[in-house]
């Protein structure tokens, strides 16, 4: 096994933005991996709860697949948009392909009444999600925007608010109500 | 669908709603909305949907995917069962999944329970290539490969149900405790023997690593996981030329781990091939024996870095105890290039083998003492050996020749084994000490005290210990010697500088041979042939390594320098010409000129040129070269040292001594004398170092013992010289119908057969020994019982056979100092002398046991065949021109015989079938003609077996006498056979089997 250099994975992700699907299968494992990765952390339990270093980890993944640093390109949200859009795009074909495994109810679904009961594990159906992410997109573009940067590109408050150029207290205001309305959407999706 | 109106309205309440407390909201939502419910309805739903919506989507998607993953994982395991296997215990997490101890619940056996991580199984068509890959592996049925019982699905999990093995992974042991180098070998055999199957199979590990090595605490080691490695790949690309890239793990540990035994073309993302097992397990084997992974780094990065651009540190350095062939394999192992690698497990496998072999049998010296029938003249020798450590560990070992033993037979191999497992521990300790192995022994003779005589006293030094230095030589200042290292034709060429023992490499690996080393008079280059592709070249390379330059083409021995070092003597054959010339030219190879021609068949280099060294010599004064030369008339045995006048290139011969080979030699530095490699017997023919006075031509044994010397190379003061000592090692195997690489061991001397096996009639095997410190025949049970020394001692015998009807044994003796047949019973009694001819050899007996027939010099030293009477008597001449090893056939009509052919083109030695009358062979076929072959005949007479030696492993073939193509009989993978014998019926196989082993050693005299 080895790993891509932050540029290659950067080059990557441009020509995927460019319409190039091979790149992707290149990039696709690359999250998969840090995916495996971080589960097998949680069952061995070296992640009690959500402790700091459980963020850290989970922030270092995002790090290595999205790299701040080295972003080279003019156009930062261009690029984080990218990413964002790459991981909604890998983690939802992923679960897509373990719903249809399991025929029946996706792999990465835990129901939303059992999140609330588990709050601390809260999960969502991640094609629903992106379903309803469509949906919300379709009259509302930001908050779908907003909230596929924070959920799917693992992006705070305030990366968010740099890479939209609009100012934190706007994506917080925006995120709350795009939290809400995919909420309710998924809901009722179940019910 | 929304209205974005609507939306824009009920965003802006919402907001304006989440202001104010919960209490006020209300009266605030009946104010805005009016009477729009709807609206109202809406902003009310979303505002109690953000109060339970709690941290939905706050926590990043990687982290939600990753705990709902663990989560599923879980509850599977934790329901207890998968499928029909009852989960006992967690055995392990690794990256390939995790491993469970289970209970099959139908066949009630404990399995290993792993299962796969959901992503390796996504793809159906790598999970059904897995799962054949698996299967395949599994039912090689190796005992170093694990057991799959099942490859199955249960709740949308993969898993691989395998043998349970107690014990624990290669990792643990590792992280333990520094494992012996012995077992560290022991463990690396299994595992490249599980390798050896499964490539065999067409199967790739592709992740050899200590976590995937499991060791019973019976010491067997099972290699896991074959086939997964590719489940966990990534895709191949679709047809893009963006760079190449593997699948990254980003545990720290898991990428460390799994990094640290990578290959460069793994690195790399290139296809993988069996060869990248071989550098993975290199890794393996360097990290048992130094405890830590060859190549290291903080990172991932680093650590790849280091496996594509670093040289790992050597082990010995690190780590006392480690032999220098181990250095040798794990670095051949580790090769960047894979080419440079070793191209199969297979031959991985047979120098792990060997180097296994060479420390049980430990690397012990064996001098002895010459047999008192032999004629005044030779030597007396006392032999004393002394192993002298240098370092903090003293270890110091005697042992006195002669062994002088009488014990009876099963005692003397009880004794022995246990000896040579003492003597084995003792060098294994010797090694760690990393010592000079050194060896003294004084050597009187007969001559007159006051005069110096060279090297009649010396002190040996090994200078390696790798058992695979073909050649040496040393610089004429004595600082540096350089040395031919690696067998299998890839050897390199080495430069030692001796006082500080440092080894540099100057010539890297070649597929071919290096032979003829010398250095240049001046010391600051070296002189190599390279025979490559059936062309030798005569090369240059400065002192420390550099650019060869391409001297001579054709060349076919070392060079020796005029004294003043602007000129060089060679020899070339010359076989369209019929002749072998000598050559001298300037030492940059330019203004070549013939001195002397000879008959090629007459002249050095013979038939196993590369197999020696070989070279003349240029006197001191200039005026002479001196070399080797048969007599005009051809035998097989008949050499002479020929001086040739640098003047006008006529010859005289030096010697009455006469030998049965002549390698490479060089002269004393007051020109009084030479130093030559030479062999004396036929029936065993070593090389040893004799001093041969110039003019008069008397010539002396300086080294007396049973080692092989190959090649002389003398400082410009004369005072120290190098040579290649060879040992052979050998024990005799028997094997039954038909499945004759299947051999099981019956001795266990280490020197057993090498120059004799025959059956008897009941079953037993004769063989040479020398457990009583000279060599006689020795009778074993085919189960290896009731060893027993057949001939008295002190004897210098071989080549027994036994008469059909049973009744004696015939054999070589040169007890008396020529060898001559003897007779006597199969008990060993009624010894009794048959021929008292020159040097006779090679019997074989007559149908009806009244006659035995055989090879021997006549008056006028050539080798002709004779028959003599098994009662003795006069012998009858058969032949007329000159053969040697005469084997009737099993119908008693003709006789295989080795002969000089003078109607080929050109001219050479070939096997023939002569009829009984002599005259002149029938047929001939181009058989190894080394003076090691042994030709047998098969039982039904339609096929002669013989003798087969490719890249040091030697095999039986048998060349049907229709002239068909030859075909192998065995399937030795490792291994010389320096003799073997069929029983009469053709059912049974016995041969002499081991190894040779050659070390440069350090000869400086004493005074």
């Amino acid at each position: 096994m080895t790993t891509l250099s932050p540029k290659e994975i950067t080059q990557l992700l441009r020509a995927w933005s460019k319409g190039d699907q091979s790149a992707l299968d290149q990039l696709t494992p690359l999250v998969h991996a840090e995916l495996h990765n971080l589960a097998r952390r949680y069952l061995s339990k070296e992640m009690p709860g959500h402790t700091l270093q459980a963020t850290a980890l989970v922030n270092e993944a995002y790090m290595r697949l999205i790299d701040w640093q080295n972003v080279e390109w003019q156009n930062r949200a261009h690029f984080f948009g990218v990413s964002a859009q790459l991981m909604r795009h890998i983690l939802v074909d992923y679960a897509r392909s373990r719903r249809s495994h399991k025929r029946g109810g996706g792999a990465i679904e835990v129901s939303l009444d059992q999140a609330a009961v588990i709050s601390s594990e809260r999960a969502a159906d991640f094609v629903a999600l992106d379903d309803a992410l469509n949906s919300l997109a379709a009259f509302d573009a930001r908050k779908s925007r907003i909230v596929e940067l924070r959920f799917f590109g693992g992006l705070s408050i305030e990366e968010t608010a740099e890479v939209m150029q609009i100012s934190p207290t706007t994506v917080k205001r925006e995120w709350s109500l795009a939290q809400a309305w995919l909420y309710r959407e998924l809901k009722q999706g179940e019910g | 669908m929304q209205d974005l109106e609507r939306w824009q309205r009920i965003e802006t309440l919402y907001q304006a709603a989440l202001e104010l407390s919960e209490a006020e909201r209300a009266a605030f939502l009946d104010q805005a909305c009016g009477g729009d419910k709807a609206l109202r309805a809406e902003v009310v739903s979303l505002l109690a949907s953000h109060k339970e919506a709690g941290d939905f989507l706050v926590a990043p998607a990687l982290q939600v995917a990753a705990e709902a993953m663990a989560s599923e994982q879980e509850e599977v395991v934790s329901g207890g069962a998968i499928g029909p296997y009852k989960i006992i215990k967690l055995l392990g997490r690794g990256g390939m999944g995790e491993v469970y101890l289970a209970q099959d619940t139908r066949l009630g056996r404990r399995v290993a329970l792993k299962l796969l991580p959901a992503y390796f199984t996504r793809d159906a068509e790598r999970l059904r290539r897995f799962q054949q890959e698996a299967r395949t592996a599994s039912a090689l049925n190796h005992p170093n490969v694990i057991t799959i019982f099942e490859i199955g699905e249960a709740s949308t999990i993969q898993f691989i149900a395998t043998e349970y093995i107690e014990g624990e992974t290669l990792r643990h042991l590792v992280a333990r405790q520094p494992i012996d180098v012995g077992d560290a070998i022991a463990i690396a055999v299994q595992i490249a023997s599980a390798l050896e199957a499964a490539h065999d199979a067409g199967i790739v590990h592709r992740d050899i690593k200590p976590e995937n090595l499991m060791l019973r605490p019976d010491g067997i080691v099972k290699v896991l996981d074959f086939g997964l490695a590719k489940l966990a790949e990534r895709q191949a690309l679709r047809g893009t030329d963006s760079p190449p890239a593997l699948q990254l793990s980003t545990d720290p540990g898991v990428v460390m781990g799994t990094a640290s035994y990578m290959s460069p073309e793994q690195a790399r993302g290139l296809k993988v091939d069996a060869r990248t097992d071989i550098f993975s397990l290199g890794v393996v084997l360097y990290e048992m024996v130094s405890g830590s992974a060859p190549f290291q780094g903080a990172t991932t990065s680093d650590v790849i870095a280091a496996i594509l651009t670093q040289e790992p540190p050597p082990l010995a350095p690190q780590l006392a105890g480690v032999p220098e062939t181990l250095q040798w394999i794990v670095d051949k192992a580790l090769a960047k290039e894979r080419k440079v690698r070793y191209q199969t497990v297979a031959e991985l496998l047979a120098d792990l083998k060997k180097l296994k072999k060479q420390l049980e049998f430990g690397v012990e010296q064996k001098p002895y003492a010459p047999p008192a029938r032999l004629p005044a003249g030779a030597t007396a020798a006392t032999a004393r050996q002394t192993l002298i450590a240098t370092s903090d560990k003293q270890i110091e070992a005697t042992t006195d020749a002669p062994i002088a033993r009488r014990t009876s037979g099963a005692e003397v191999i009880t004794t022995s084994i246990k000896q040579h497992k003492r003597v084995a521990a003792l060098v294994g300790l010797a090694i760690v000490a990393a010592i000079t192995l050194a060896l003294y022994w004084m050597i009187s003779r007969g001559r007159s005290a006051n005069q110096a005589t060279p090297f009649a006293a010396f002190k040996v030094s090994r200078l390696t210990t790798t058992g695979k230095a073909s050649f040496a030589a040393i610089s004429p200042d004595g600082k540096y010697a350089v040395h031919v290292m690696g067998s299998a034709g890839q050897p390199s060429l080495w430069l030692r500088h001796i006082a500080t023992g440092s080894d540099k490499e100057i010539v890297p690996a070649i597929r071919g041979t290096l032979s003829g080393l010398a250095f240049s008079k001046d010391g600051s280059y070296i002189y190599y042939d390279q025979f490559v592709k059936g062309e030798v070249a005569l090369y240059r390379v400065p002192l420390l390594g550099g650019i060869a330059q391409r001297l001579v083409a054709d060349i076919d021995t070392a060079v020796s320098f005029s004294p003043d070092g602007t000129q060089m003597a060679y020899v070339r054959g010359l076989p369209q010409e019929g002749k072998a010339a000598l050559i001298i030219a300037n030492a940059d190879g330019s203004g070549e000129q013939r001195l002397a021609s000879f008959n090629i068949v007459y002249a050095y280099p013979p038939l196993s040129a590369l197999a020696q060294m070989w070279g003349p010599g240029w006197s001191p004064d200039g005026a002479t070269i001196m070399m080797g030369i048969r007599d005009s008339d051809p035998n097989l045995y008949n050499w002479n040292l020929v001086a040739v006048s640098v003047k006008d290139g006529t010859t005289r011969q030096l010697t009455a001594q006469r030998w049965s080979s002549i390698g490479q030699m060089a002269w004393l530095a007051d020109g009084k004398g030479l130093i030559v490699a030479a062999a004396e017997h036929p029936i065993y023919a070593p090389h040893q170092l004799w001093h041969v006075a110039y003019p008069d031509g008397a010539a002396r044994k300086i080294t007396n013992d049973l080692n092989n010397y190959i090649g002389v190379s003398l400082t410009a003061d004369a005072n120290s010289l190098i040579t290649v000592q060879s040992e052979q090692l050998s024990n005799v195997w028997v094997a039954t119908d038909g499945d004759w690489s299947h051999t099981s061991q019956v001795t266990s001397n280490n020197h057993d057969g090498i120059v004799g096996i025959a059956w008897t009639p009941d079953r037993r095997v004769l063989y040479t020994s020398i457990a009583t410190g000279s060599r006689e025949i020795w009778a074993v049970s085919a189960d290896g019982t009731g060893a027993k020394q057949v001939t008295p001692d002190p004897g210098l015998e071989g080549r027994p056979v036994v008469t059909p009807d049973g009744r004696y044994i015939v054999f070589v003796s040169a007890s008396t100092g020529i060898s001559h047949l003897w007779r006597c019973d199969l008990d060993g009694s009624n010894l009794r002398q048959l021929t008292n001819g020159q040097s006779e050899s090679s019997p074989s007996c007559s149908l009806d046991s009244r006659w035995v027939y055989y090879s021997a010099l006549n008056a006028n030293m050539k080798r002709l065949l004779w028959k003599i009477s098994i009662d003795g008597g006069e012998p009858v001449q058969l032949s007329d021109f000159s053969c040697g090893g005469p084997t009737l056939s099993p119908d008693g009509k003709q006789f295989a015989v080795t002969f000089i052919d003078e109607t080929a083109t050109p001219k050479r030695y070939r096997v023939g079938l002569l009829p009984l009358d002599g005259r002149s062979p029938t047929k001939a076929f181009d058989l190894p003609t080394s003076p090691r072959q042994i030709i047998r005949w098969t039982a039904d007479g339609r096929g002669l077996t013989y003798l087969d030696t490719r890249a040091g492993v030697t095999n039986l073939w048998a060349q049907p006498v229709d002239g068909s193509p030859a075909k192998p009989l065995t399937d030795f993978k490792s291994d010389l056979i320096f003799y073997y014998d069929w029983s009469r019926d053709g059912k049974r196989l016995a041969v002499a089997r081991g190894l040779m082993t050659n070390d440069a050693v350090l000869i400086n005299e004493s005074r």
